[in-house]
């Protein structure tokens, strides 16, 4: 394929994915450039899928949804949405979110099931530097699918004071697991869980002290409806502090809607939710 | 370039020709074609100002956009502020050395901002001490060495030439009288409010208030760093106060009562994003949703209104979670 024609083509597929936003993303010649010629990308394609295909992002099967540019790099929303009608002969089982120059680029592997109903998600995450974010869907089929965007964000002056990182501390794995509206059956409902953790990744400096942080992050979730997985998810420091996720589940009968977190340094965190004919409509806590 | 004119023209002519310039610029109210040379504005008697420029900073503007003023008393000159770099503490004093021949006896910092930051060093080569309250000195230590690199980056080295991170001469915990220029000065501290270590200085003789970052005027107020009910309760202390103007942390001069627009500006702001959170917006959707129309016209509400947004969204969320 001409170069130029390729080029086109990578612009078409970006363009198509912010559709959804009230402003076009431009994408710029270098951005595209950055996003298309990643080398840390060519290695982590390699070690991740081998030589296996990856399609652009045909017809919009990934909604993928990042600010231009972040105000703050510490707390960036990333959006992920699968627009395909999941059957169980043809389901998203996995989405990878991958930000190329952070210093663990894999971010997150989430994987779902039919119990999820739906395979989207939403989460935070920390971006060190102007970088290209990617988010592979792998279907269960096989099939790979890519969108991706280049993102603005750099630390900077929008460091913190500091005293969230102790709040964060003192309320150490607390977690809350939510159900806004009331709870209808046999179809996809969304939840939140939020955990209290510094997520911290053992690369930022305190100034004053002159000493790093050590790593402590969350790396695994793990959430179930009555027994059965509704969500995982593998994740690093690339995760803000207090790792917050928006993701669907897929109830038929009442049940438990159960999530369960591992840190590193190998403490479990679990939250339970109940629920039940009559779920209430305002938020449930299940601390 | 220089030297090319140097050679061709006497450097004197072309000094008196540079004075001439200034001087007529500066006596007719024109503003200075370049802001390096800044004009202040007479806010009272012996009380002046110097208007910050709007938006972003960049190499036009070159990062000036924070107000300073001075205040002139019988035996001397207290700075508010310093300015965004060290070429920029240099043009400050110049320009008070063209209203006044008393000499400058101390800076103050209100809040720990960039814009009023860095010119510091300018002020300490004359051997002018700098005073500010020690947790914004802390806030500026453990975050704007960054700050500066960022700065520096945008700006370029010929604009942050000899601009350098320090530290106060005179850090203080409370509020306090100075008595230093034969006109009392009330150094008014009111805990972390807008920001640690943020403060306002009021003359008393002419009742104005130097309101550093606990007001600004037809500009977007930042919430990063602030308490939000100690910021309210700061605003409700300083509309109490017999104030005849207030020179705000950015935009113009104004009466008493832009004490009152920060604080309907604070009130929508919480209210708007509670609003939001209840309905379940997540975080990628609140920008979008983020609009409050009535403050559209202020400076930087594309970006400081839509970061304050995502910070209150945050702070309530966890509020809401871990209470």
């Amino acid at each position: 394929m001409n170069a130029l024609v390729k080029v086109y083509l990578v612009c078409i597929v970006l363009m198509t994915g912010a559709l959804a936003q009230a402003e076009p993303r431009k994408v710029s010649p270098a951005e595209t450039a950055a996003i298309e010629t990643s080398e840390i990308w060519a290695k982590i394609k390699a070690q991740l899928f081998g030589q296996r295909k990856i399609e652009p992002n045909a017809d919009s099967l990934i909604e993928f949804d990042v600010p231009v540019r972040a105000e703050d790099a510490a707390i960036v929303p990333v959006s992920l949405r699968t627009r395909m009608v999941a059957t169980p002969e043809r389901f998203v089982s996995k989405l990878y979110l991958i930000i190329d120059k952070n210093p663990s680029p894999i971010s997150a592997v989430f994987s779902f099931t039919p119990e999820s109903g739906r395979a989207d998600i939403e989460t935070r995450v920390r971006i060190e530097e102007y970088t290209p974010i990617r988010a592979i869907a792998e279907l269960n089929t096989g099939e790979l699918y890519m969108a991706a965007h280049f993102i603005k964000a750099s630390g900077g002056c929008s460091a913190p004071a500091g005293k969230d990182a102790e709040a964060a501390l003192a309320n150490l794995g607390k977690m809350r697991l939510r159900v806004d509206r009331e709870v209808r059956f046999n179809e996809p409902n969304l939840a939140q869980l939020m955990v209290s953790h510094p997520n911290t990744s053992g690369l930022s400096m305190d100034q004053v002290s002159r000493l790093y942080a050590p790593a402590y992050y969350v790396r695994s979730v793990a959430v179930s409806y009555g027994g059965k997985p509704v969500l995982s998810a593998d994740v690093d420091f690339s995760i803000s502090e207090n790792p917050h996720f928006r993701f669907y589940f897929l109830p038929q009968a009442p049940g438990e809607l159960k999530a369960e977190v591992l840190d590193t340094r190998d403490k479990s965190f679990v939250t339970r939710l109940a629920v039940g004919e009559r779920s209430a409509s305002a938020a449930t806590d299940a601390r | 370039m220089r030297a090319d004119a140097g050679r061709v023209l006497p450097i004197k002519r072309v000094l008196i020709a540079i004075l001439i310039v200034a001087w007529t610029a500066g006596c007719a109210g024109i503003p200075a074609r370049s802001p390096a040379i800044p004009e202040p504005l007479q806010v009272a008697d012996g009380v002046y100002m110097f208007q910050g420029a709007k938006g972003e900073v960049d190499s036009e503007n070159l990062g000036r956009t924070g107000n300073t003023g001075f205040i002139v008393g019988e035996s001397g000159v207290v700075a508010i502020d310093t300015g965004t770099s060290r070429q920029h503490g240099d043009d400050l004093l110049a320009a008070i050395a063209r209203v006044t021949d008393k000499p400058v006896r101390l800076a103050l910092i209100t809040h720990t901002r960039q814009e009023f930051l860095f010119g510091a060093g300018a002020f300490r080569a004359q051997g002018i001490p700098v005073s500010m309250h020690r947790r914004a000195a802390n806030l500026m230590a453990a975050r704007c060495e960054n700050c500066l690199k960022t700065l520096r980056r945008q700006l370029g080295e010929t604009i942050m030439r000899g601009t350098a991170m320090f530290k106060p001469d005179i850090e203080f915990e409370t509020s306090h009288t100075i008595d230093l220029i034969g006109r009392p000065l009330e150094v008014l501290y009111f805990g972390h409010s807008s920001g640690p270590g943020d403060i306002a200085v009021l003359d008393r003789r002419s009742g104005v208030l130097f309101a550093g970052g606990l007001v600004d005027h037809q500009r977007i107020p930042d919430v990063q760093d602030s308490d939000r009910p100690a910021w309210l309760a700061a605003l409700g202390a300083l509309a109490r106060l017999p104030l005849t103007a207030i020179v705000p942390g950015h935009g113009p001069a104004g009466p008493a009562s832009l004490v009152d627009s920060v604080r309907r500006y604070l009130a929508d702001l919480e209210r708007h994003i509670a609003g939001l959170l209840q309905a379940g917006v997540p975080l990628s959707a609140v920008a979008d949703a983020s609009a409050l129309p009535a403050f559209s016209h202020w400076d930087r509400y594309d970006n400081i209104h839509l970061r304050n947004a995502s910070i209150v969204y945050l702070q309530l969320e966890r509020e809401s979670m871990f209470k």
